[in-house]
């Protein structure tokens, strides 16, 4: 069944988040992802896995050397070019498979949320007619292990949302979030996730989105208060945590409306966790320092690398 | 006895040191751990208060008779300061594993110190100078602690380290605040020290002793350092990192006035 199974990729501890911004596939575009990959030579089965901490393409065909050289080829022609790319075949790339379902390979290992990100590119697969087969057997295999390592060890226990180690992380800066303002920009599945960890913390939600009747929704399931998009700036001048959940192709806050907002915001903290590629901030926000501590933006920049909103894996 | 009450509390402000750091690191078990350190701390400041007192009433040198004393009631004053923060909350407890090896520290070097009263100045004028510049460098210790404790706690929350000293230090913002609250208690009390200071020495001008050294420039710089970060946040919003920083280098500037007198005594 291994054979000529062959996946190649990167992660969150491979390629900087850059790199994975650069090689991003949104969600409605896993399909044809999937039939780029699919038009390649010798690729018989595809799955495109892409999350904000991966993006692998699972391939089966004759020949696996040639089918990874195939699929390095194609990684680097959009984007992955100067990004070292890993690569297992046969059996490794079984195991990895395994690995990235069961949650092992994950940012914050044991989270749920890979499982159902993987469950989704097969499905796309599936519709694009990608899964004849030998990848289609290994994908069902690797769900089932899943399953059996979350039912059968501990790795599903303490702290996995990544939504909830956003919240552990502003409690570590900020302590009790009791009464705190937190923004949730993005009214999705994992806006929904923080919203929920966030409104158990005791947090006063603010929910902003770029269709105000799903935020107003959003808003309405947790006593928060709705916004629309374009009341971004002035929300964050007066919020102490902001979480980013939007799946919005372009940056939602560029360098100098960052600096605009910390100017007003006169050195008060704010810790920002951004999620799916690419992050909702201009990079360049990173080392903003002009009008504020360079280590609050440091400090922000690594909660815009890591955690929540939705692809995790 | 004055040595023997002197060494206990030595020993025991080091017991307390390690089983801080024993907490804080996650080797030892919280609290019996935690208890212990509470315990050996209180209980050096016993000691160390004993010590003092008995110095006092036997040599006839109080708490601000000279740098030899002065250093010692520093060290308790610090000691205190951290022992307070353990009874009052959970939240700064882990402050004294930053706080109780400064204070051993400051025990020890108070013993090499001349202990005769070399200083030009006297009277009044010396209690009230040596007084608020001890209060000052006490509350500047405990700022110099937190800036340390915010640093390696900001450490954490960037590396998402989510156990651990994570969990054991206090909350990023609450070591902010309470390192501006302590240089916002200590710049005044310097400030009056420094005050009263050039003022008794520029009584001792007729009789043409020398007011001025390198270690009163370098205690200038202290006061210039700490009254920047205080007016930097205030004014221009300088927080967190920067704050901490600009914290850690005054105590530095601190420790060097320190380390002066207890090379060369109270002699200029």
């Amino acid at each position: 069944m291994t054979e000529g199974v062959v996946v190649v990729g990167l992660n969150h501890r491979t390629a900087p988040v850059e790199a994975r911004e650069r090689l991003a596939v949104p969600p409605d575009g896993l399909e044809d992802a999937v039939r780029a990959v699919l038009a390649l030579e010798g690729v018989r089965e595809a799955v495109v896995v892409a999350t904000c901490n991966r993006v692998e393409l699972y391939a089966a065909g004759a020949e696996a050397e040639s089918l990874a050289n195939e699929l390095r080829r194609h990684m680097q022609a959009r984007g992955g070019s100067g990004v070292t790319l890993y690569e297992h075949r046969g059996e490794a790339a079984v195991q990895h498979a395994f690995r990235v379902c069961a949650s092992l390979d994950s940012l914050v290992v044991g989270e749920p949320q890979i499982l159902g990100q993987v469950k989704e590119a097969v499905a796309a697969a599936r519709s694009a007619g990608a899964l004849r087969g030998r990848l289609g057997r290994v994908m069902a295999r690797a769900f089932q292990t899943a399953k059996r390592v979350r039912t059968e060890t501990g790795i599903a226990e303490g702290q996995v949302s990544v939504a909830s180690v956003a919240v552990d992380l502003a409690r570590g800066i900020f302590g009790d979030l009791m009464g705190r303002k937190v923004l949730v920009v993005g009214a999705g599945k994992m806006a929904l996730g923080a919203a929920r960890t966030l409104a158990r913390a005791g947090a006063s939600l603010l929910i902003a989105n770029r269709s105000f009747d799903r935020a107003e929704a959003l808003a309405r399931e947790y006593g928060a208060t709705a916004h629309p998009l374009t009341d971004l700036g002035m929300l964050l001048q007066h919020v102490d945590v902001a979480v980013c959940s939007t799946g919005a192709s372009g940056y939602l806050l560029t360098r100098h409306d960052v600096a605009t907002v910390m100017k007003a915001r006169r050195g008060r903290g704010l810790f920002r966790a951004t999620s799916s590629p690419p992050r909702g901030t201009s990079t360049a926000c990173s080392s903003t320092t002009s009008t504020t501590s360079s280590a609050r933006w440091r400090r922000e920049g690594a909660g815009a690398r890591s955690p929540p909103s939705r692809p995790s894996g | 006895m004055l040595v023997g009450f002197l060494a206990a509390a030595a020993l025991l402000y080091l017991i307390a040191t390690v089983l801080m750091l024993t907490y804080l690191v996650g080797v030892a078990s919280t609290l019996p751990s935690r208890r212990a350190a509470t315990v050996s701390l209180g209980a050096a400041m016993v000691a160390h208060v004993t010590h003092d007192i008995l110095r006092w009433v036997t040599l006839g040198r109080g708490p601000f008779a000279g740098i030899h004393e002065g250093l010692s009631t520093l060290a308790l004053l610090v000691a205190g300061v951290a022992f307070a923060l353990r009874l009052l909350g959970r939240r700064l407890e882990t402050l004294g594993v930053f706080v109780a090896p400064l204070t051993l520290l400051m025990l020890l070097a108070s013993q090499g110190v001349d202990a005769q009263p070399a200083a030009p100045l006297s009277g009044a004028l010396l209690g009230v100078h040596v007084g608020s510049t001890i209060l000052g460098t006490a509350a500047f210790t405990v700022a110099f602690a937190l800036a340390a404790a915010y640093l390696v706690q900001e450490r954490e929350v960037r590396q998402k380290r989510l156990r651990g000293m994570f969990q054991r230090l206090p909350p990023l913002e609450v070591l902010d605040v309470a390192s501006f609250r302590s240089i916002a208690l200590g710049l005044p009390a310097l400030t009056l020290g420094l005050v009263t200071g050039l003022s008794a020495g520029l009584q001792e001008v007729g009789r043409g002793i020398p007011i001025v050294s390198w270690r009163h420039y370098l205690a200038l710089g202290v006061w210039a350092v700490f009254a920047a970060v205080l007016a930097l946040r205030l004014l221009a919003g300088w927080r967190g990192h920067r704050a901490a920083i600009g914290t850690i280098v005054g105590y530095a500037s601190a420790v060097m006035v320190l380390v002066g007198y207890f090379v060369r005594g109270a002699r200029l």
